[in-house]
Parts: C-alpha cells; sequence; structure tokens
C-alpha cells in the first residue's frame, strides 16, 4: 500500500515538475497536489512513518501552483502590496494629473487589445531621471520621467505600455516566481493564497526581489515585444515604437532598456524577433505616431 | 469509382473544416457599437455588450460582419476578441485576499477602491510610508471612460477614426 501511495506522489510530482519545466502550468495540479497532501494526512496508514508522511505532505503542498491557484481579487492584491513597494524604492507619482492622465489614457487604449481586455489596469508616471518601467501582477504599470523623456512620440509609448501590459495579461511576473526553485524552497504558495501572514509577506518580498532585481528573460521579453507591437497596432498606433530602444541597445556598450532592472537579453535576436511580427502586421507605414501630441502632452509638461 | 468516393470525403471534409471560418463566435473587448455599414457613419443597429458574444460570418476590411438580434451588422475589427474576456464582477464585491478592493463598474471606466488587507497588513510590516500607500489608491482610482477614451482615439486619428488602419 505504502508502495502504490509513493508511485502515486512520484507519478504526480514528476508531472508537476515536467509542466513547471515546459512553461505549461496546469491549472488542476496544484488542486490535484493539494488533493493528494490531504488523502496522505487523513489515511496515515498509506505512509506510517509519521516523518516521512510529514515530508510528502509538505512536498506535495510546495510544488501548488501560483499561476493556476491566484484568482483576480488575490492577483491584485499582490499587485498592491508590490506597487507600494516599487513607489518607495523607484520615485514618488509625478505631481502633474494632466500627464498621469494621458499616460492612463494611452495605457487604458493599449490594454484593451490585450488577452485581458477587461482587468482594470492602473497607470502611473513615477519621478525618476532613470529611464524605467514596471509591471506588476493585477494590472499596475509604472513608468518613470526619465524614460517618458526618452520617448518622441504617442506610438513609442504605446509600444513600451503594451510591452508591459502584456507581462500582465499573460501572468508572466507569477510565472517566474513560480518556476523560481529558489522560491518555491522558501514559500508555501498554498498557504500563501490561504492568506497565511508570514507565508504572504515573504511570498511579496520574493516576489518583489524578482521582479526587480532579475527581470525577465528573453522568452518573456521576446513574448512582450512582440505583443507590445502587436496591441499597439491593433489599437491604432504605428507598431515600431520599440524599434529605436532595442536598435540603440545593440548598438551601445551602455544598456539602454527601458527595464533598467533586468537581466539583459540579447537585443539583436529581440529585433529580429520583433520584425518578423512587424511583418505580419502588413502594411503600417501610414498609421499614426502621433508626434506633436506627445510633445505637448508630454515633453512640453515634464520639468 | 473508388477514387471519386475518396474525393467525395475530403471535400466533405474540408468543407466542415471551413465552417468555423465561415461562421464563429467572437467577443465584445468593449460595449461597442453594431453599424449598418463599414464606418462611423453607418447607423447603429445595436450594441454589444462588453464580453458579449456575436457571431461573425466575415470579414472586409477592418471590420467583422456579424449577426447579432436577427440582423446582420458590421463591427470595428478591434473591438472583438477571439476569447471571452473574464468576468470581473468578483472584483465588484471581493473576497479573500482580494476583500477590502472594490471595483466601481464593470465597463471601461471602472476603477478600484481600497487596499485589500493583506496588502495594508504587508505595507505596515515593512514600514512603507503612507504617501507610497496613497499612490497605489490613486493611479487605481484614475477613472477614464469610454466616452473619454473615444474623444481621445478621435482627436488622436485612431483606430476606426483613422483612415490608415482600414485595410
Amino acid at each position: 500500500m505504502r508502495c502504490r501511495a509513493i508511485a502515486v506522489l512520484i507519478c504526480l510530482c514528476t508531472l508537476a515538475a515536467a509542466m513547471l519545466l515546459s512553461g505549461s502550468a496546469c491549472e488542476n495540479m496544484g488542486e490535484n497536489l493539494g488533493r493528494a497532501a490531504e488523502i496522505i494526512e487523513q489515511h496515515p496508514g498509506l505512509i506510517r512513518d509519521e516523518e516521512d508522511r510529514a515530508k510528502w505532505v509538505q512536498g506535495a503542498r510546495t510544488v501548488r501552483t501560483l499561476k493556476g491557484e491566484v484568482d483576480t481579487p488575490q492577483e491584485v492584491a499582490m499587485g498592491q502590496s508590490l506597487a507600494v513597494r516599487a513607489f518607495v524604492a523607484f520615485g514618488e507619482p509625478y505631481p502633474d494629473e494632466a500627464v498621469q492622465r494621458y499616460v492612463a489614457m494611452v495605457g487604458k487604449l493599449v490594454a484593451l487589445q490585450s488577452e485581458r481586455p477587461t482587468l482594470p489596469y492602473s497607470f502611473a508616471v513615477f519621478k525618476s531621471d532613470r529611464p524605467n518601467a514596471l509591471a506588476l501582477p493585477g494590472g499596475f504599470v509604472l513608468v518613470s520621467t526619465g524614460l517618458l523623456r526618452m520617448l518622441g512620440s504617442e506610438s513609442e509609448l504605446a509600444c513600451i505600455l503594451g510591452h508591459e501590459i502584456c507581462h500582465v495579461a499573460q501572468k508572466h511576473g507569477i510565472e517566474i516566481v513560480e518556476r523560481d526553485t529558489k522560491v518555491r524552497s522558501l514559500v508555501d504558495f498554498g498557504a500563501a493564497l490561504d492568506e497565511d501572514v508570514g507565508e504572504y509577506r515573504e511570498l511579496i518580498d520574493q516576489m518583489y526581489a524578482k521582479l526587480t532585481t532579475e527581470g525577465y528573460d528573453q522568452r518573456y521579453e521576446e513574448k512582450a515585444d512582440r505583443a507590445g507591437a502587436r496591441y499597439a497596432y491593433r489599437a491604432g498606433y504605428h507598431p515600431e515604437g520599440l524599434m529605436p530602444f532595442l536598435k540603440a541597445d545593440a548598438d551601445s556598450d551602455r544598456p539602454l532598456a527601458f527595464e533598467a532592472y533586468k537581466t539583459h537579453p540579447d537585443s539583436r535576436q529581440r529585433i529580429r524577433d520583433l520584425r518578423d511580427e512587424l511583418e505580419k502586421l502588413g502594411d503600417y507605414a501610414a498609421m499614426p505616431k502621433l508626434e506633436a501630441r506627445y510633445q505637448r502632452q508630454v515633453l512640453a509638461k515634464l520639468r | 469509382m473508388r477514387h471519386y468516393r475518396w474525393a467525395a470525403l475530403i471535400a466533405t471534409g474540408l468543407a466542415l473544416a471551413a465552417l468555423p471560418v465561415l461562421a464563429r463566435t467572437m467577443y465584445a473587448r468593449l460595449s461597442t457599437p453594431v453599424r449598418s455599414g463599414q464606418g462611423l457613419a453607418a447607423q447603429t443597429v445595436g450594441t454589444l455588450k462588453q464580453g458579449q458574444a456575436v457571431e461573425v460570418l466575415g470579414r472586409e476590411g477592418s471590420y467583422y460582419r456579424v449577426s447579432h438580434a436577427g440582423q446582420t451588422g458590421w463591427v470595428y475589427f478591434n473591438k472583438l476578441a477571439e476569447d471571452k474576456p473574464e468576468d470581473m464582477s468578483v472584483l465588484l464585491t471581493g473576497g479573500g485576499l482580494g476583500g477590502g478592493i472594490k471595483l466601481t463598474e464593470l465597463q471601461t471606466g471602472g476603477a478600484l477602491r481600497g487596499l485589500s488587507p493583506m496588502a495594508e497588513d504587508y505595507a505596515a510590516a515593512r514600514n512603507v510610508p503612507q504617501w507610497a500607500v496613497q499612490a497605489v489608491e490613486e493611479m487605481q482610482a484614475r477613472t477614464i471612460d469610454a466616452e473619454q477614451l473615444e474623444e481621445f482615439q478621435q482627436e488622436g486619428g485612431l483606430g476606426e477614426y483613422g483612415e490608415e488602419v482600414a485595410r
């Protein structure tokens, strides 16, 4: 009987690991593993040794998934928790409501073209000379004044916001935390989602560190570059807005990427991927960039 | 004779495979008008609510031809999504970690109010200053409704208002 229980658990854990490694997180996986842990606890005869049993229960619970289990209110709560820390670390909100509203207007327009058009996205501009942008779960997107100063048109802003919106819409932030072995060893995701205060604080700490120091790897950046161009195009903008950043980045020794804190995926590869996506969009040469409106609404107002 | 049978089978298969392309279900990304023809000047014959399913009969240029409430009409391509958008009504009441958060309305102009108790606890535990909490509350409470978005697009010649998008 014990052998059978272990065999079942091994199968479940192997399946879980395979799914995590392949990136195809299954929504039912966490539920299944949670149920397996409950069964072991409720039927001590399956694993008679108390210490062994505790290890199996802990093991099954540790690999519960975040992406599959987190619901939208929980995701928004996580975003709020991360956003309060982000403001402290990166800068105060820029004190001009007109600029804030303009950025939010472009952001909302682009977000409507994402995979999650109904999510209540929130946008903010923070005071920092460093070009930076940050996307947090639940729809919180922050951009720095330093980044806004580098842009020359509304279409560039639309593509950058689109890139950030993609990280939210496709839940990249949650996925990279979930896939991180170190974080998985430190946080019981299930307990955090069940409102265990200690585990929740640890989860947010780990998430914050992960998102603001390492950022996204090549795979997520490629997806976000492509989606950013696609969302912006569908919203009616000229979709090449990310290209100047990637080209400058590729031609420079000093990284110019707008997500300043992140690991630095190969810009030349990103350019190739973005070109591939742009080709699919057809002839967009005459689509609006809106340089004059951007100049009037943002550049003229930034001090 | 056998060849004819195979040909008939293949033709039937192809016809069946093509059916979803000819008529398929799409969903409104936001509340959107169904018009009697292509272009903003055409008469509005109905309105799709956010998330509402509609049968798409085909596409011409930037418009989908749809069947809505027993009549045929046209919807601009960027107003429809392949997948049904998430139902956010749970945010109207909140619950679990999201308790304490309230969405003011489900439509485009909906804004979030309040912080979840878990987020408040986290901010207090990590000594986050009040101004940062307020910054989050302000960003999520910034309301931009559908009418304002429409005016913004019109002013910029974006989407349906831009001639160049139509292709």
